[in-house]
């Protein structure tokens, strides 16, 4: 009896220094965790992304391409842009300095020049936010097949002074410092 | 039930620390406590369990999931087919975007070397990038294995990256290893609480423990409380029954047995008392004619000289039976006032050796008797019950045992109680009484030898002795000497009657 209530005694304390000694966090076999990553661009392919210019810190615009199905004008990239970067896009760091309530009244291409009417006024855009709008304009498709150097954007708004003959003035983008970083 | 019986009385001593420990209160806290116990510290498991794996598979997910799509938005900014430092700036890009996951990220293309390259091979390589994950990603699935990185729990994901609109390798891999930091305090914060929460819990289960062991202890408490007032002669003590459960069965019971306890008795005590009264009525209505008889035999006795031989035989024959059928009905009624209770002690300073010397004088035994009396012994007693105490011990000696007859008397210190004890000697040189008799020779009517029917004695000799002892609140025993014969030994009070005022 007593030798019996000793090894119950002796088996439940077994049992809760079991379950006391699971606590923390055990590592574990190899999961798989579903399909791979995709996006690498098969060399010497056409390049089908949309080109768009996020602002980034500390100051200036990043090129970003994002995956499309097809060639991208740059009317669609525009207004790509006006929506603003995705999630993963906002966890690089880029954002978009557009006000959220500016929208593209009108936009048209002609050769080597993109004509781009926003609502408001222009002028009062910052400077980053009409580079966000001028080069995502120029890199994209624009008929005239002219290097996006070359190509003029027709900056205007419903009010205020419009902007004529802008550039994509490539010094602005900024590239960011390459450091080591240890694990 | 004789009076002056001494009733055995339960020791009312208080429970020491082992019975305690194995009270029914302590066994009932206890198993209380256990049984908490066992429950908090499961509940409690198994909320860690879930808890851990739920905050476990969150930031897994996560984290795959943020390294997949970082992967896919930042992936068609790469070179094809890149060089280290475009690798390199690939894993610096990803880890910036990481920066809420604190994430390491490491890339390389067709099994070449890790970037950043600053990752030992061999066994270092293995143990920050486990075979397993590696395999897998080879073999175009997306992978990840929690491993302890030099005591650190790490999550190791290895994510390999296909051709864009194709499921084909491009030969890119990408690993991450995340730090668990944040999730290991968060489940040490799990754990924490659980211990903080059990400790309370067990002590709060003691207080339903100790109710519980009022319930249950109230009832076996009144239980003792009542057996021991039975045991104390109350037999109309009876429990209050309460509820339906077994202890109330216990107390009905109990009650059952004490009404027919007291039912029994009071038939016993009243058959008794029958026969007593009985006995006195008889002996009473026997005086009468006794007394009559024995004073027609006195004269015919006197008058026998004149007879002729038969009939003086006869008429001293009558006698003689006549006066032992007195005796014995004078002894019947002495035991009949002891039975009812009517015997009174009419207590007085006496010296006893003076009161020892009287008694044998007065019987004429100074002959056969040899006396060991101390001077100036004074005691407290009834002189007349003292008188017939030692005449009947010696007569008992005279009768059964053989000449000399000794008495002694002395005075002694109780061993127990401390207090003065008269001692009453009385020894004889006879045969020594059958052990087997000794323990029945104070009950009435006990004859030593079953063939010696008739003998001078009542038979109620030594029992009014006792009875008179007892009235002092003495005892008598009787024994075998070591070197023979029988010895009576009367132990009494000094002083009869004053501790008890």
């Amino acid at each position: 009896m007593r030798a019996r209530r000793a090894m119950t005694v002796s088996a439940g304390s077994a049992a809760l220094l079991g379950v006391l000694a699971g606590c923390g966090i055990e590592p574990t076999d190899v999961v798989e965790v579903g399909l791979p990553a995709t996006g690498v661009k098969r060399p010497g392919t056409r390049v089908e992304d949309a080109i768009l210019y996020f602002a980034s810190q500390p100051g200036g615009v990043l090129p970003l391409h994002r995956p499309a199905g097809g060639e991208v004008t740059a009317e669609e990239a525009v207004q790509l842009l006006m929506k603003g970067p995705n999630d993963a896009e906002r966890m690089r760091g880029l954002y978009s300095e557009l006000p959220r309530d500016v929208r593209v009244v009108a936009i048209a291409t002609e050769q080597g020049k993109v004509r781009i009417r926003l609502s408001g006024d222009a002028g009062r855009l910052s400077p980053v936010a009409r580079q966000q709008v001028v080069c995502t304009a120029v890199h994209n498709a624009v008929p005239g097949d002219l290097p996006p150097e070359e190509v003029t954007v027709d900056l205007s708004g419903t009010s205020g002074k419009p902007m004529p003959d802008q550039t994509c003035r490539v010094k602005d983008i900024f590239t960011p410092p390459v450091s080591t970083p240890t694990p | 039930m004789r009076r002056g019986t001494a009733v055995r009385r339960p020791v009312l001593r208080r429970p020491d620390l082992g019975t305690v420990a194995r009270g029914l209160r302590a066994r009932l806290v206890v198993g209380f406590l256990l049984v908490a116990a066992l429950s908090a510290l499961i509940t409690a498991a198994l909320t860690f369990k879930e808890a851990r794996n739920a905050i476990l598979k969150r930031t897994q997910d996560t984290a795959v999931q943020q390294l997949r799509s970082q992967v896919a938005s930042q992936v068609p900014d790469l070179r094809f087919p890149p060089s280290n430092t475009d690798l390199l700036k690939f894993t610096q890009g990803l880890e910036r975007a990481g920066q809420t996951q604190h994430w390491f990220v490491h890339a390389r293309y067709k099994g070449g070397r890790m970037q950043p390259d600053n990752v030992g091979l061999g066994k270092d390589m293995d143990v920050r990038f486990p075979p397993g994950v590696r395999d897998k990603v080879g073999a175009g699935v997306a992978a990840f294995q929690r491993i302890d990185l030099d005591g650190d729990p790490v999550l190791v994901i290895g994510l390999p990256v296909t051709y864009r609109d194709s499921s084909e390798k491009s030969g890119l891999e990408v690993y991450a290893l995340v730090p668990l930091r944040e999730d290991e305090a968060n489940v040490r914060a799990l754990v924490n609480a659980a211990q903080s929460g059990a400790v309370p819990a067990l002590a709060l289960s003691v207080v339903p423990a100790l109710i519980a062991a009022r319930g249950v202890l109230r009832p076996v408490r009144e239980l003792r409380r009542a057996t021991q007032k039975i045991t104390e002669g109350e037999l109309d003590t009876r429990l209050k029954v309460t509820g339906r459960d077994e202890l109330a069965d216990l107390s009905r019971t109990f009650n059952d047995m004490a009404a027919a306890l007291e039912e029994n008795v009071a038939e016993l005590r009243r058959m008794e008392a029958n026969s007593r009264r009985f006995a006195a009525d008889v002996s009473h209505e026997l005086r009468t004619p006794l007394a009559a008889m024995t004073a027609v035999v006195d004269v015919l006795d006197e008058d026998a000289a004149g007879l002729d031989p038969d009939t003086a035989y006869a008429v001293r024959l009558i006698s003689e039976e006549t006066g032992k059928l007195a005796r014995m009905v004078e002894d019947l009624m002495e035991i009949s006032r002891f039975d009812a209770g009517a015997a009174a002690l009419h207590l007085d300073e006496v010296d006893v050796a003076e009161t020892v010397r009287k008694t044998v004088q007065a019987r004429g035994w100074q002959d056969k008797v040899t006396t060991d009396l101390p001077r100036g012994v004074r005691a407290r007693l009834d002189p007349r019950r003292i008188d017939v105490v030692v005449a009947n011990l010696i007569g008992n000696a005279l009768r059964h045992g053989g000449e000399p007859v000794g008495i002694a008397v002395r005075v002694a210190r109780h061993p127990d109680r401390g207090e003065d004890r008269l001692l009453i000697e009385v020894a004889d040189n006879g045969p020594g009484i059958d052990p087997e008799v000794l323990p029945h020779v104070f009950d009435r009517f006990y004859k030593a030898d079953a063939a010696r029917v008739r003998s001078e004695g009542s038979g109620l000799g030594l029992a009014i002795t006792s009875e008179n002892v007892r009235l002092h609140h003495g005892t008598v025993m009787a024994a075998n000497a070591p070197a023979g014969g029988a010895v009576f030994t009367v132990d009494l009070p000094l002083r009869t009657g004053e501790e008890e005022v």
